[in-house]
C-alpha cells in the first residue's frame, strides 16, 4: 500500500521491521554483491584470534538494509532523498536485527513532499547500534510517480577543485602531526566502475539485502515505469573508501592511504549519503575520494581520530547521482 | 600463460602436463569462488558452523579443484585445442590453508573417426601433504598436422539426442 504526504503525521512511528537471525551467509553474500571480502565480515578463527566474539555485521551492510527498510516505508513511488548513520556498536552474525524509525517533520518544496525521519538498528539483546536520520520524498496524493532529478550542491570539476582548509588552531592535539593535518583535501585516484550496471549486478544486492521492490527486480514493471528500465537500489552506488590501511572496496577510488601514528586500530564511524538522480541498467559510473577533515575528539579513556572523506559519484553523462560522507575513526 | 598452438604430433604417452600451481587457498580465495558460482552454503564460508557439524574445518569447494584441472589442461592445450571430456572424483577434503597443486599426463592418444588427435590424460589435484584428493580423467582434442583446425562444437552422442 502506498503511503502518501498527506497521511504522515509528525511523531507517528515507521513501520518497523526485523531481520534475521542474520547467518554468515547474509553476510558473505551482502560482501560478494558488493565485491567486499575482508576477513572480519567472513572469517571466524581471524575474529576470534582478534578479539572479537564472532564475525561481524559490516556497516555498510547494515546501512543498505537500513536503506531496503526505507524503500519499503516510500513505497513504488517515493524515494529515499538521504540517510545518515552512525556507527556505535558492534553487531555479529547470528543476531536478529530490528529497524525502527519515527517521523519528525514533513515539508514541501519545489512541489515535492519530504519527510524526514530519525532511524535505529537494535539488535536482540537490544543493543541499539545505527542510530540515524533519513529524508524521504513521499509522494502527494495527486501523483503517480515522481521524477527522481535533483540539483547537486557541487559538479564535479568543483568537487575536484574546491579549497579545503587545513588550518588547526589548536595545539593540545597529540595525534595530529603536520603531516597529517597536510593531508587533508588529499585526493583518490577517479575510479571508473569495470562494467556497465547490469541487471546480474542488481539481483546481486537485491537478494543480498532481501531487497524485492518492483523498481529494482522485476523487468517487466521496470519497462513499463517512467524510467524504462531497471535501477540500482540506492546503497548500492555507495561504496566510499572504507579500507583504512590499505585500498577499499573499489580500489582505485580510495582515499591515499596514511597511517596516523600511534594509532592502531581503524573502525568505521558512520555514513552520510545523499542522492540525486536514479541509477538505471546501463550506466557506468565514476567515483573520487578525498579527505575533507581529520580531527581529534579526546576522550577519558582515549582520543579518537576521525578521518572524513567525500566521495562524488557521477554517471557517464557527468551527472553527480550521489555524494557520499563517510568517517572512519582510527585510534590508539 | 597459454601456449598458442599444441599439435598432436608433439603429444606422447607418458607426457607430464605442466601443472597448475601451487595455489594456496586462504578463507577469503575460497569466499571469492562461491560468490562467482553464487554458491552460499555454510560448509565453504562458516568455520564455526562447519566444526559444530564435526568437520575439522571449512572446506575448499570441489569446484574449486575441477577449475584448477580445468585450467592447467587449457593452459596446455592452448587456443585451438579442445577440452573434450572432464571428470574428476572428490575423495578427501581439502580445508581452508591448503596448497594445492593440479597435476596430470598422456595415459592415450589416437586419431578419431572425424581425423582429429584425440589425448586421454589421468588427472588429479596433490594438496602440501602429497594426498592426492580429487583424481580424474579427461580427454582433450589437438589439431593435427593434416587436420589443423578443431571445430568449435562437437556432435552430441546419440544416447542424449
Amino acid at each position: 500500500m502506498q503511503l502518501y504526504y498527506e497521511d504522515i503525521k509528525e511523531g507517528s512511528n515507521l513501520l518497523s521491521k526485523s531481520w534475521g537471525p542474520l547467518t554468515n551467509m547474509d553476510m558473505i553474500r551482502f560482501g560478494s554483491a558488493v565485491d567486499s571480502y575482508g576477513e572480519i565480515h567472513q572469517d571466524y578463527d581471524w575474529c576470534i584470534q582478534h578479539g572479537f566474539d564472532n564475525v561481524l555485521l559490516s556497516g555498510p551492510f547494515k546501512q543498505a538494509l537500513l536503506c531496503s527498510w526505507l524503500d519499503e516505508v516510500v513505497g513504488d513511488i517515493g524515494y529515499i532523498k538521504k540517510i545518515e548513520v552512525s556507527h556505535r556498536g558492534i553487531n555479529y552474525v547470528d543476531e536478529t536485527l530490528q529497524a525502527t524509525g519515527t517521523f519528525t517533520k514533513k515539508y514541501i518544496l519545489d512541489g515535492n513532499g519530504f519527510v524526514e525521519c530519525d532511524i535505529a538498528i537494535t539488535n536482540n539483546n537490544g543493543l541499539v547500534s545505527c542510530p540515524g536520520k533519513a529524508t524521504l520524498l513521499i509522494p502527494m496524493k495527486n501523483m503517480d510517480s515522481i521524477d527522481f532529478d535533483f540539483e547537486p550542491p557541487v559538479t564535479y570539476q568543483e568537487f575536484i577543485t574546491k579549497e579545503i582548509s587545513t588550518e588547526y588552531t589548536d595545539t593540545t592535539n597529540i595525534y595530529l602531526t603536520k603531516e597529517i593535518i597536510e593531508m587533508i583535501g588529499a585526493m583518490g585516484e577517479s575510479y571508473t566502475w569495470p562494467e556497465p550496471l547490469d541487471i546480474s549486478a542488481i539481483r546481486r544486492f537485491t537478494q543480498g539485502v532481501f531487497e524485492t521492490k518492483s523498481r529494482y527486480v522485476d523487468i517487466e514493471f521496470a519497462k513499463n515505469s517512467s524510467i524504462g528500465s531497471l535501477i540500482a537500489p540506492p546503497a548500492y552506488v555507495i561504496r566510499p573508501p572504507y579500507g583504512f590501511w590499505d585500498k577499499g572496496m573499489l580500489g582505485e577510488s580510495a582515499i591515499p592511504v596514511f597511517t596516523v601514528p600511534n594509532t592502531t586500530v581503524a573502525v568505521n564511524g558512520g555514513n552520510e549519503s545523499e542522492w540525486y538522480k536514479v541509477v538505471k541498467e546501463g550506466d557506468t559510473l565514476t567515483q573520487q575520494a578525498r579527505i575533507v577533515d581529520i580531527y581529534e575528539k579526546k576522550g577519558k579513556i582515549r582520543s579518537l581520530i576521525p578521518v572524513v572523506s567525500e566521495t562524488i559519484i557521477v554517471n557517464q553523462c557527468n551527472e553527480v547521482v550521489a555524494l557520499s560522507k563517510q568517517i572512519n575513526i582510527r585510534m590508539p | 600463460m597459454s601456449k598458442s598452438k599444441l599439435f598432436y604430433e608433439e603429444v606422447n604417452i607418458g607426457d607430464q602436463i605442466p601443472e597448475l600451481g601451487p595455489l594456496t587457498w586462504n578463507t577469503t580465495d575460497i569466499i571469492r569462488f562461491s560468490s562467482a558460482v553464487e554458491n552460499y552454503e555454510p560448509l565453504h564460508q562458516a568455520r564455526d558452523w562447519a566444526r559444530s557439524k564435526g568437520y575439522k574445518d571449512t572446506l575448499i569447494n570441489g569446484p574449486i579443484r575441477t577449475s584448477m584441472l580445468h585450467n592447467m589442461l587449457i593452459n596446455w592445450i592452448g587456443d585451438d585445442g579442445f577440452l573434450k571430456k572432464l571428470s574428476c572424483q572428490q575423495r578427501a577434503m581439502d580445508h581452508p590453508g591448503y596448497t594445492l597443486i593440479a597435476k596430470g599426463s598422456v595415459v592415450n592418444r589416437f586419431i578419431g573417426e572425424d581425423g582429429l588427435g584425440y589425448i586421454e590424460c589421468d588427472i588429479h589435484i596433490e594438496n602440501q601433504e602429497g594426498i592426492i584428493t580429487a583424481p580424474g580423467k579427461a580427454t582433450v582434442v589437438l589439431p593435427t598436422n593434416e587436420n589443423p583446425n578443431v571445430p568449435e562444437s562437437f556432435e552430441l552422442p546419440k544416447s542424449s539426442n
